[in-house]
């Protein structure tokens, strides 16, 4: 009979349809997964359906993990907006978000195979992220920043290891504390949500001297022996900019051991604007850093007046920089005019034991030469001594250093201080920044010398 | 020959285990305050009432297949696991128990009808009592039911919500079959024949009819229904006629139609916009269904488990995403088990339909086994993305009385069709089904009342009045 033919038909037809739905299904959950799961908008791979790994200190110390279900962070505020946050209401943030990837449980397989893999599953916790911070360096300077608005850097001078990226005003990202406090920390201006270590951009002011003599020294565009006369105030073209004192006759090392403007404004037009752009290149101030996630690069000064070289000499134009950039460059200095990639990751540890990833050796390029960075050197341990710097003196210790205070439209003056200690065998760099807290010397170096003291301790 | 009792009767107990163990899991989870043991007494009223069935049927020596109430009891029990762990998490911890007790509910309809209509062949006569009931039911629907997400398909006295559409599908499937018996002949009769008006008349009344049902229907933005009814119809009419050139003459005219749809009204371009990209509006429109890919992305292969994912995240997830909340909680192997059942359904559903020997019953048997199959790759494939979503219910899986009810109705139907035809042709008991039995058609289908286009002229022209 024809209809029971027909009737046969249909229901190949359907049985075989009743097949398709498996067609999507398996594409959201393994061919096209990855997609799903890292949208913007899909709140499931979190802490409750799967474990995120640790993010852990240089010496294995957690800095974040999950406990009773929950992302917590053991150093709180201290590193705040660094870490950022991981948790269902908020989504994550930070270094969180930026090795998300990395360190996401596996809850969730990609393919196939991976998902007969994991059949065999004991727990589904995501790897280690290691980072190169020591949460002792990381309080410390955190600590040292009370009662300012601003950020510090601590590098490892032999290696370009992060060793600290404090940022004040902070936040704790624990959860409770953070949905307490959610409210006041999007509308405070003082925006404490932002990092400002790696990701704040600001005038650097006199901390830019010393790449200024660096590039002077090298290009043989001045000698260290030679004198500037300083009469308190230079005229640049178009306008007359003011030293901030009247330093009389100078040689190039005093000059940046007292910051005189005028010598510097006067080796800034010898260099010219392209010649400080070079050399803020050579320096690697412009690149991003691929192990700093999320760190921004330096603003190049664009200026066309006829003054421009002269005012990006001392800092000031439309150079904005990142605290990270310049303690680069105060360690680049430091080691004798090597640089090295800062980094921030260090490696990926699964299960605790085996290392998926690392962080390739940070390759030494030499920007300018040992002799050069020497007497940049010199003079930067000047300014300690008997210059603006002298806040900055650790009883028993050596130091290097250069302090800057950089006009800004928002008020007083940002308070700078790049240095690194000691100054023989050099192993630690800082950059520090006070938010409009008035001049470098006075109010940034005690700071620095706070954060330094700890190498001091650490012996 | 195995024993189809006893194949019944394994299925039965595996169906029990599941429950067993299910509501075990359940009674984890169950929070503070409420009774833990809860789950146990709602899973025993479910695999009681499963059996009760079952040994009622088997004492009174009832034979009907073996497989369609052991599978509707598994496709029902799986998914009441998934609804009572969703009604947890979403706070609505009555959707669990109340889901029992309606599956309950609906066995008992089933046995009923199961002993009670005993004959189906008497449907073919009503068949335009059929239509109007269902005709009236779905008119006073859109006319005094609630309105929910702009669709006007409830009635809602005190407590409990009603959709008529549920059993308004059966009465046209029942209608159809009866009108497509009826004109079989004249409708495989091409456009023009000797008779020349009637075919067609009766198929420009069935075209007129069904064109204006689906017009309603999506101007009532019940797109589900729509493409239901129309799914159907067209299933049943190729079956009943064969005609390849009407069906392609349909494809091409509801294509022009949906066109038209589509071009007239807004919500249906919203619907199709936001299937083919809910991320546009992943927070708004789009954010029913963005959750459910992320939910189906978290599935894998054995799933999150019961109880374990974050499908309750889902808005409406018991009515209209239970099938993937339960692929996420267990997996494409959980999946797969669902669709084999379905699969099995259907498919013992249309083995009825090429058994039994009566033509109302083949085609009536083939329409109800469309039915369960169209309906359940409507929303399956709606929950996938494959298809733009509608908010229809999946037979056996969604929460909801009205659901649970017509879908054991179908299958009492096809269990009855099954069983009246082992008794007609093998032990021909009742006098008054051998009128129409499949022995005196088998022999001489020429003979059979009303069917032949040229024996039986007059009672064809009645029919068509």
């Amino acid at each position: 009979m024809a209809v029971k033919e027909r009737v046969r038909y249909v229901a190949i037809l359907f049985a075989i349809l009743l097949a398709l739905p498996l067609v999507n299904i398996s594409r959201f959950a393994f061919f096209e997964n990855s997609k799903y799961v890292n949208d913007p908008n899909n709140r499931y791979t979190y802490e409750e359906t799967a474990l995120r790994g640790r993010i852990v200190d240089r010496n294995f110390r957690p800095l974040a993990f999950v406990s009773s279900g929950e992302r917590r962070y053991p150093l709180s505020v201290a590193i705040g907006p660094l870490l950022g946050y991981a948790n269902p209401m908020y989504g994550d943030s930070g270094l969180e978000a930026a090795v998300r990837d990395n360190i996401k449980g596996f809850s969730v397989p990609r393919t196939p195979w991976e998902a007969m893999l994991l059949l065999d599953k004991r727990d589904r916790c995501g790897d280690d992220m290691v980072l190169t911070i020591d949460s002792i360096w990381q309080t410390r300077a955190y600590e040292a920043l009370a009662g300012y608005r601003g950020a510090a850097v601590v590098l490892d001078v032999r290696t370009g290891e992060i060793l600290a990226m404090a940022s004040r005003p902070s936040y704790d990202p624990n959860y409770a504390q953070l949905r307490r406090d959610w409210d006041s920390l999007i509308k405070d201006s003082n925006a404490p949500l932002v990092e400002r270590a790696g990701q704040g951009m600001y005038p650097p002011g006199s901390v830019f001297k010393p790449l200024i003599m660096a590039a002077c020294l090298e290009e043989g565009k001045a000698r260290i022996d030679e004198t500037f006369y300083c009469q308190r105030k230079i005229d640049v073209g178009n306008f007359v900019l003011n030293c901030n004192g009247e330093h009389g006759k100078v040689t190039l090392e005093e000059a940046l051991a007292y910051s005189c403007n005028s010598a510097f404004a006067e080796l800034g037009m010898r260099l010219g604007l392209d010649g400080i752009r070079s050399w803020m290149k050579k320096f690697k101030l412009d690149r991003p850093m691929p192990y700093v996630p999320g760190s921004v690069k330096a603003q190049l000064p664009q200026g066309s007046s006829p003054s421009a070289p002269a005012e990006a000499a001392i800092g000031q134009a439309d150079i904005l920089v990142s605290p990270l950039n310049m303690a680069r460059l105060v360690s680049t200095l430091a080691r004798g005019g090597v640089d090295m990639e800062p980094r921030l990751l260090r490696s990926q540890v699964r299960e605790g034991e085996k290392i998926v990833w690392q962080c390739p050796k940070a390759e030494a390029s030499r920007v300018i030469s040992q002799a050069n960075a020497q007497l940049v050197n010199k003079a930067m341990e000047e300014v300690v001594l008997r210059g603006t710097g002298t806040a900055s003196q650790i009883p028993g210790m050596t130091l290097a250093g250069k302090t800057g205070s950089a006009e800004n439209p928002h008020g007083s003056t940002h308070a700078w201080f790049i240095g690194f200690t000691p100054v023989q065998e050099p192993r630690y760099a800082v950059a520090v920044i006070l938010e409009n807290a008035g001049g470098g010397g006075r109010y940034a170096a005690p700071v620095a010398k706070n954060i330094l003291k700890l190498a001091g301790e650490l012996q | 020959m195995y024993n189809t009792r006893s194949v019944g009767a394994v299925l039965m107990l595996l169906v029990t285990l599941l429950l067993a163990y299910g509501s075990y899991v359940l009674s984890l989870m169950v929070p503070a305050g409420l009774p833990p043991l809860e789950p146990f007494k709602y899973a025993a009223l479910i695999a009681g009432s499963g059996w009760g069935v079952w040994l009622i049927l088997a004492l009174m020596k009832k034979r009907g297949d073996c497989c369609l109430l052991p599978t509707a009891l598994f496709l029902v029990s799986f998914s009441w696991l998934e609804i009572y762990s969703l009604g947890l998490k979403i706070n609505e911890p009555m959707q669990g128990p109340r889901q029992a007790v309606l599956t309950a509910i609906s066995m008992a309809c089933f046995l009923l009808m199961v002993l009670f209509l005993r004959n189906y062949r008497i449907l073919e006569e009503y068949k335009y009592l059929f239509l109007c009931s269902g005709l009236a039911l779905q008119l006073a629907v859109m006319m005094f039911g609630v309105a929910v997400n702009g669709a006007s398909l409830w009635f809602r006295v005190g407590g409990l919500s009603f959709q008529p559409f549920e059993f308004v599908k059966i009465f046209i499937i029942i209608f159809l079959a009866a009108y497509l018996r009826q004109f079989r002949y004249w409708l495989r009769l091409g456009f023009v024949s000797k008779e020349g008006r009637l075919p067609r008349k009766a198929l420009l009344k069935l075209g007129l009819g069904m064109a204006a049902a689906e017009l309603i229907l999506v101007a009532q933005r019940d797109l589900g229904m729509a493409l239901l009814l129309f799914g159907i119809f067209i299933a049943m009419f190729y079956i009943t006629t064969g005609r390849r050139d009407i069906l392609l003459l349909t494809f091409v005219l509801s294509g022009g139609g949906a066109y038209f749809c589509w071009k007239y009204f807004s919500h249906v371009q919203v619907r199709v916009a936001n299937w083919l990209d809910p991320f546009a509006d992943a927070k708004d429109i789009g954010y029913q269904m963005c959750q459910a890919i992320f939910s189906l992305s978290n599935a894998g292969i054995d799933g999150t488990g019961l109880g374990l994912s974050k499908a309750y995240v889902i808005p409406e997830v018991v009515n209209d995403f239970t099938f993937v909340a339960i692929t996420e909680e267990f997996g494409m192997l959980g999946c797969a088990a669902l669709i084999v059942g379905l699969m099995i359904l259907v498919s013992r559903s249309f083995a009825v339909a090429i058994k039994v020997q009566d033509e109302f019953g083949t085609i009536l048997a083939a329409g109800l086994a469309s039915l369960l199959a169209w309906q359940s790759l409507i929303i399956m494939l709606g929950d996938t993305k494959m298809i733009p979503m509608t908010g229809i219910t999946l037979p056996f899986v969604s929460a909801g009385g009205c659901s649970l009810l017509s879908s054991f109705m179908v299958v009492a139907l096809i269990w009855i069709i099954d069983a009246s035809d082992v008794d007609s042709a093998g032990i021909s008991r009742r006098p008054e089904t051998v009128r129409a039995s499949g022995v005196v058609s088998a022999v001489s289908p020429a003979n059979v009342a009303g069917s032949a286009p040229t024996g039986n002229k007059k009672s064809g022209l009645k029919g068509d009045k």
